[in-house]
């Protein structure tokens, strides 16, 4: 067997198991999202124990991690004692290091009878991410299939390429503030707005990928030309 | 890619096979290079042609680039490509 072939078997060994796994991280995202919108906190048209963290997440009540005030009046009752020794503060169970445990504690609001904007903020907060995720991987699987066709350099992927900068980019920094702005909301507008600390966190992480993704679709663009030119080349 | 490609540019990778006993796939073997892409060769469609291939092919036939190819002014000047 040439080396050219073993070669071109090896890539699409790499590349079939590519898909493989491309394809399961969408068949979990889109679960994980549609689950969301069909569970009990959506239609609720779906009602099923949480057997898996990321798809049975949506049986739970509907429920915001927050952080507590120190006011707030949180506090750990069977906090570790602390000794004085010859040798220092010690721990009075192990005798190690001594230990203090103090605020701000992290819990979870949970909202036992939401009203419908809050219900549907909730839940397209939850549901945009692996949505997203299902959608990007999408592309990314066709993308993946085209090199294993053996052309890759094709208008269609650059297309591709660039709606994936733009799905990161611009969908992941929507996301990113959807999940900045509808907690503070449901916080901030609920019985525990005086005790919780209200976060206001954008990333901009997704904003960097997508233009990298975005420089990698003018490279693929400008790999696209020459792959022209070289068209016919042996 | 159609035979405008070629610029007026023949090949006659057959008659030389030929005269070797060789086939087509025998030489892609020898050469590393896909039988598709020879066969583009051979049938004056190829638009250039890699150095290190046309070394490999003079090795296998035991032949000089003259003999591979020859220039076909009525072809070259009908057709001739422009860039």
């Amino acid at each position: 067997m040439t080396r050219l072939r073993l070669r071109n078997r090896r890539r699409g060994l790499v590349l079939r198991c590519a898909e493989v796994l491309i394809g399961a991280g969408i068949v979990a995202s889109a679960a994980t999202g549609l689950a969301h919108v069909v569970g009990p906190n959506g239609l609720g048209v779906a009602q099923f124990e949480p057997s898996w963290p990321f798809i049975g997440s949506s049986a739970y009540p509907m429920a915001v991690e927050a952080t507590f005030d120190d006011d707030a009046g949180v506090s750990v009752t069977h906090a570790p004692v602390t000794v004085n020794t010859s040798d220092g503060t010690r721990d009075a169970a192990t005798g190690g290091g001594g230990l203090e445990i103090f605020g701000p504690f992290t819990g979870r609001v949970s909202y036992m009878n939401p009203s419908v904007p809050e219900r549907w903020a909730w839940v397209a907060w939850q549901a945009a991410l692996p949505l997203l995720t299902a959608v990007s991987l999408i592309v990314v699987l066709r993308l993946v299939r085209s090199v294993r066709a053996g052309s890759p350099f094709t208008a269609s992927n650059a297309v591709r390429l660039r709606a994936l900068a733009l799905l990161v980019g611009g969908g992941g920094s929507l996301v990113s503030l959807v999940g900045a702005l509808v907690p503070n909301w449901l916080l901030g507008t609920s019985g525990a707005a005086e005790i919780v600390h209200l976060r206001g966190y954008v990333s901009l992480v997704p904003l960097v990928v997508g233009v990298l993704i975005a420089i990698l679709a003018e490279v693929w663009q400008t790999g696209i030309e020459m792959d022209r030119d070289l068209d016919g080349t042996v | 890619m159609s035979a405008d490609d070629s610029a007026g540019i023949r090949c006659h990778l057959d008659a030389l096979l030929d005269a070797r006993g060789m086939t087509l796939t025998e030489l892609a073997r020898r050469v590393d290079l896909t039988l598709a892409n020879l066969s583009i060769l051979k049938n004056d469609r190829a638009r250039a042609v890699r150095f290190s291939t046309l070394a490999a092919i003079c090795r296998e036939l035991e032949c000089e680039p003259g003999d591979l190819f020859s220039y076909d002014p009525v072809q070259g000047g009908r057709r001739g490509t422009t860039r």
